[in-house]
């Protein structure tokens, strides 16, 4: 029952929309959309995608068999980037090479994202004493440098993607445990909190329900950056030779392996992976640093 | 020893209140500190946000809480509220210790004083919408079906004069005056017995004051709640409180209904307020009758705390805290040298 | 104070005639400011009031030559002899501080919290009108001790985080007055701070327009201090005048229908207790697309088609200014007979 003198506002009477004349939840991505060299890195983005997983499915080659007769074939009729030293296509073997490399970047990414997030939220939220051990845990793993860590159980376990993931990602999760610890201390204050609070919700309640959503953009950053790292740290590993066994390959093997051949002057083995992994780090940098702008993050965030 | 003490005992100022109920919340000589940061382990002096105050609030009643910043009204609200533990004194919920309670009975009972805020723009989840917020108090109670819960958020939308078709909308689509409805329909979605209200409508533009305080006066009669109201403005806690309460540095100076209070007050600081306050009648300029300024919390000064302030303030004040005295009925005060005689007890 | 005073001092040292403010966002332009004239004598103090999203701080920024860049203005603003409108940033700046004093809402951000209070007050001097270092420090003491700080000169070497919100408030209009300007503009100066200490820089703006003769522009939400502080009134709604006129005559006899309801429904100690407050129904307008008649035509209980049709032109009675068809009679709010919605 409507009480007297007391205004039921209809639809009408909502308030005008924001300058975008777009519902104001979507305004991040029309500010995303407007910087042209985030949406190229985008473009670039899905190019490779597709480029590595729906790629070699119109362009069959054969990865498993080697054909020594066929080494090093320059780049030529029915071979547009030549053969490597074993006679695998060398554009075949970007392709495979591409997805390893991006299944093992997301899949750690996502890994370190999650196990970030909820270790910076509890932190941040709970704080006092539990905040305090928990992130001297995260100042302690922090110290270690993390490549020598990599190097170690790279060495320890037999690199497949699974491990090569999990690796990965439990090196990166500390930095996005940071990132939205400080973003739980500063949200925890909120009125919307404390109201929660107060109504009786429970803490895991709140922390999904509103301070992990209310930081979605620094996570979303975040992960963007996560997953260039990503690459970078699983070129670099399969560079010094504790990637994945052959016949599977990635970019920073076929660096490698390239790299023997610098003197002999077979190019095609070394610049397809080498401009591969710069692109595909530019890319997901560019993306990142658009959504940072797009979410109004100041460059702390991830 | 608790000074500022106002319990409030007087039914003749709170016809509603029935003499056997135990007050629906007492505070008991409740101080809070906080300490400064002190991580290098420097004894950083504790500041006394309340010190040692008696509150005592009735059900269905409405208690003005006034006072300037740092005053710790905000405080004591959080401390009625439950969402700060008192470091001194006790905290009674109908009769009944919360230090006694398990946790399961004090969080229920917790529910029955909700709180209102004072900024709009802060007090609803920007990521929820409209009837998602003013579920999440139903979801937390449990037991209620989502369709029940689902018509119970449909009706108090209704009530606070929110319509259906903007219940899937997001608060930052609403104007400052649509989200303090909001968030007195989700104050008022498990039935409270008080709603806290901290200055719910100083952010709001003056016409829309209006209607956010018309809404809480005809829900209070509709749902027989009280309100806890905690303001700096004279204007709106003479209009709509019953008892009032005039905080300064952590205590209570004065206490005792808003027309006698504010027409013949007993406490020199609530006549500097009075005098201060910009009342919208031309040629009435703002007056100053206080001197100086407020003085650190960290290192309130000794006897009356005001008495830096006081321009009437003499050697007594600084040797001795003064303690409440009557001046009327529900009327108390605590100054050594009040501006009108003390009622003998 | 307001006719004689006015009188004396010998025509206005502002004069705002027409002017226009549009500010150009990404997908639209929002009109803040539309066809707004006024006036503002020396020792006069004009309280500027509305609510938000009224343009009242558009205006302030307007005549404080503060404009934001996606900012367009049209119209005139003479300061004394000299146009505002259309002056570049560089001619501005040599204008700001020293002709037009500003004070802003917030003595937190005011300030500058890396730099000496002194240096701070004293900075227009120097920058503008060339004085020396120990010659601003001088002055700056000086004003100081004007605007009320105790201890004036040790407050010189101070930062801004170790004084009180009163005191920062104080050294922000010290350091508007320095250069003892003309005009001084406002923007909610006491907004930010408790009452008592409220109580006191207003009156500090009392003494001071005494003294100093400026000026003043008062832009505030706030009815209770237009009430005891403003010579005279100018109520602005969705970006133009409704009324204007000397405080006393508004208060007791206002005209425009929102100028009615805003103070029906404003609290004062007076008001009754738990009585049914008056309210405005409905939301302010949108400034991106004005209405064609008048703005608060819908929000009005007697408004008529002609309302809407176009903005109502002014009509005057000497000093008391109002733009509305139906008008509130000189009595109390009796409407007189007309078209209804």
């Amino acid at each position: 029952m409507s009480l007297e003198n007391v205004t039921t506002l209809g639809a009408a009477e909502v308030g005008p929309a924001t300058d975008s004349q777009q519902p104001p939840g979507r305004l991040w991505l029309s500010t995303f959309a407007r910087n042209r060299l985030a949406v190229i890195g985008l473009v670039v983005i899905v190019a490779l995608l597709l480029f590595s997983f729906v790629g070699p499915l119109f362009y069959h080659t054969d990865q498993i068999h080697t054909r020594l007769a066929m080494e090093t074939l320059p780049p030529g009729k029915g071979r547009p980037l030549g053969t490597d030293d074993v006679g695998y296509d060398e554009l075949g073997r970007l392709m495979v090479g591409g997805q390893t490399m991006l299944e093992v970047a997301f899949g750690a990414a996502a890994l370190a994202v999650v196990l970030g997030v909820l270790w910076g939220a509890v932190a941040g939220y709970v704080g006092g004493f539990i905040d305090g051990l928990m992130m001297r845990i995260v100042d302690a793993l922090l110290a270690i440098p993390a490549l020598l860590l990599l190097l170690f159980l790279a060495t320890v376990f037999r690199p497949s993607v699974p491990i090569l993931i999990l690796v990965v990602g439990v090196t990166a999760w500390l930095v996005p445990a940071r990132l939205i610890r400080a973003e739980a201390l500063s949200l925890r204050s909120r009125e919307y909190v404390l109201a929660a609070k107060t109504m009786g919700v429970r803490a895991p309640t709140i922390i999904f329900r509103h301070i992990i959503t209310n930081s979605i953009g620094t996570i979303l950053v975040n992960a963007t950056f996560q997953i260039a790292d990503a690459i970078l740290v699983v070129a670099a590993l399969s560079f010094l030779g504790l990637g994945i066994a052959p016949p599977a390959t990635n970019w920073g093997a076929m660096l490698s392996d390239g790299l023997n051949f610098t003197y002999s002057g077979f190019w095609w083995l070394t610049y397809p992976p080498g401009v591969a992994i710069v692109l595909t780090v530019l890319a997901f940098n560019v993306v990142g640093d658009g959504l940072r702008d797009a979410f109004g993050l100041d460059s702390k965030h991830g | 020893m608790s000074s500022g003490g106002t319990a409030m005992n007087d039914t003749a100022s709170h016809p509603t209140a029935a003499a056997a109920e135990p007050p629906l919340i007492e505070l008991v000589n409740v101080s809070k500190h906080y300490r400064g940061s002190s991580l290098i382990g420097q004894a950083d002096a504790p500041v006394l946000a309340v010190a040692g105050v008696d509150l005592a609030v009735p059900p269905a009643s409405t208690v003005g809480i006034v006072g300037e910043s740092g005053c710790g009204k905000s405080t004591l609200g959080r401390l009625v509220v439950g969402l700060e533990k008192p470091t001194g004194g006790e905290v009674r919920l109908r009769g009944k210790r919360v230090a006694d309670m398990g946790r399961g009975e004090r969080r229920t009972s917790r529910r029955d004083i909700q709180m209102m805020f004072q900024d709009p723009y802060a007090a609803l989840n920007p990521r929820m919408t409209l009837d998602r917020i003013i579920e999440e108090p139903l979801r937390a109670l449990g037991g209620i079906s989502r369709a029940d819960r689902r018509a119970r958020v449909r009706r108090l939308a209704d009530e606070v004069g929110i319509s259906a078709a903007q219940l899937s909308r997001y608060p930052r689509e609403l104007s400052g005056g649509q989200r303090q409805r909001v968030g007195l329909a989700r104050a008022l979605a498990t039935n409270p017995a008080l709603i806290v209200a901290d200055e719910p409508v100083s952010a709001l533009d003056v016409s829309v004051r209006s209607q956010i305080l018309n809404l809480m006066a005809s829900l209070q009669a509709e749902h027989h709640i009280g309100y806890l109201m905690i303001s700096h403005d004279l204007t709106v806690i003479h209009y709509f409180t019953d008892h009032v309460i005039v905080m300064y540095l952590g205590k209570f100076v004065e206490s005792g209904p808003p027309e006698e209070l504010f027409r013949a007050p007993a406490h020199h600081y609530t006549r500097a307020l009075i005098d201060a306050a910009p009342n919208p009648v031309p040629g009435r300029a703002a007056a100053v009758t206080v001197r100086g300024e407020l003085p650190s919390a960290a290192a309130p000064p000794s006897g009356c705390r005001f008495r830096t302030r006081c321009l009437a303030a003499q050697d007594l004040c600084a040797e001795k805290e003064p303690v409440m005295r009557a001046f009327g009925p529900g009327h108390q005060a605590a100054c050594h040298y009040p501006l009108k005689e003390a009622v003998p007890a | 104070m307001s006719e004689e005073k006015v009188q004396a001092s010998g025509g206005p040292v502002l004069r705002v005639s027409g002017l226009d403010v549009d500010i150009r966002l990404p997908h639209s332009v929002v009109h803040a400011v539309q066809d707004v004239s006024l006036e503002v004598s020396r020792g006069e103090t004009v309280g500027i009031v509305g609510e938000s999203g009224c343009g009242k701080s558009t205006l302030g920024l307007a005549l404080a030559g503060l404009l934001p860049p996606e900012a367009v203005a049209r119209g005139s603003i003479k300061l004394g002899d000299r146009e505002l409108v259309g002056l570049r940033e560089r001619q501005l700046r040599a204008i700001r501080g020293t002709e037009v004093g500003i004070v802003f809402q917030d003595p937190m951000t005011s300030l500058n919290p890396t730099k000496r209070i002194g240096a701070q007050v004293g900075e227009a001097l120097r920058l503008q009108r060339g004085a020396s270092k120990s010659a601003a420090l001088e002055a700056a003491a000086d004003m100081l001790d004007r605007v009320g700080l105790p201890r004036p000169r040790e407050q010189l070497s101070r930062f801004p985080h170790e004084l009180s919100g009163g005191m920062r408030q104080r050294v922000v209009i010290a350091a508007a007055l320095i250069c003892e300007p003309g005009v001084l503009v406002a923007d909610e100066p006491t907004t930010a701070l408790d009452v008592t200490t409220q109580a006191q820089i207003l009156e500090l703006f009392d003494r001071l327009s005494d003294e100093l003769g400026m000026a003043t522009l008062l832009v505030t939400h706030d009815m209770g201090v237009v009430a005891g502080h403003a010579d005279r009134v100018f109520v602005m709604y969705a970006g133009r005048e409704a009324e204007a006129g000397g405080t006393q005559t508004i208060f007791d006899s206002p005209r425009h229908r929102y100028t009615g309801a805003l103070l029906g429904s404003v609290l004062r100690m007076e008001t009754p207790h738990r009585s049914r407050l008056g309210t405005i129904p409905g939301r302010p307008p949108d400034l991106t697309a004005p209405a064609a008649g008048c703005s608060f035509a819908p929000r009005c209980e007697a408004a008529s088609d002609d309302c809407a049709a176009a903005p109502p032109a002014a009509s005057a009675d000497g000093n008391h200014r109002w733009s509305c068809l139906h008008p509130l009679d000189s009595e109390t709010a009796q409407a007189p007979s007309g078209g209804t919605r």
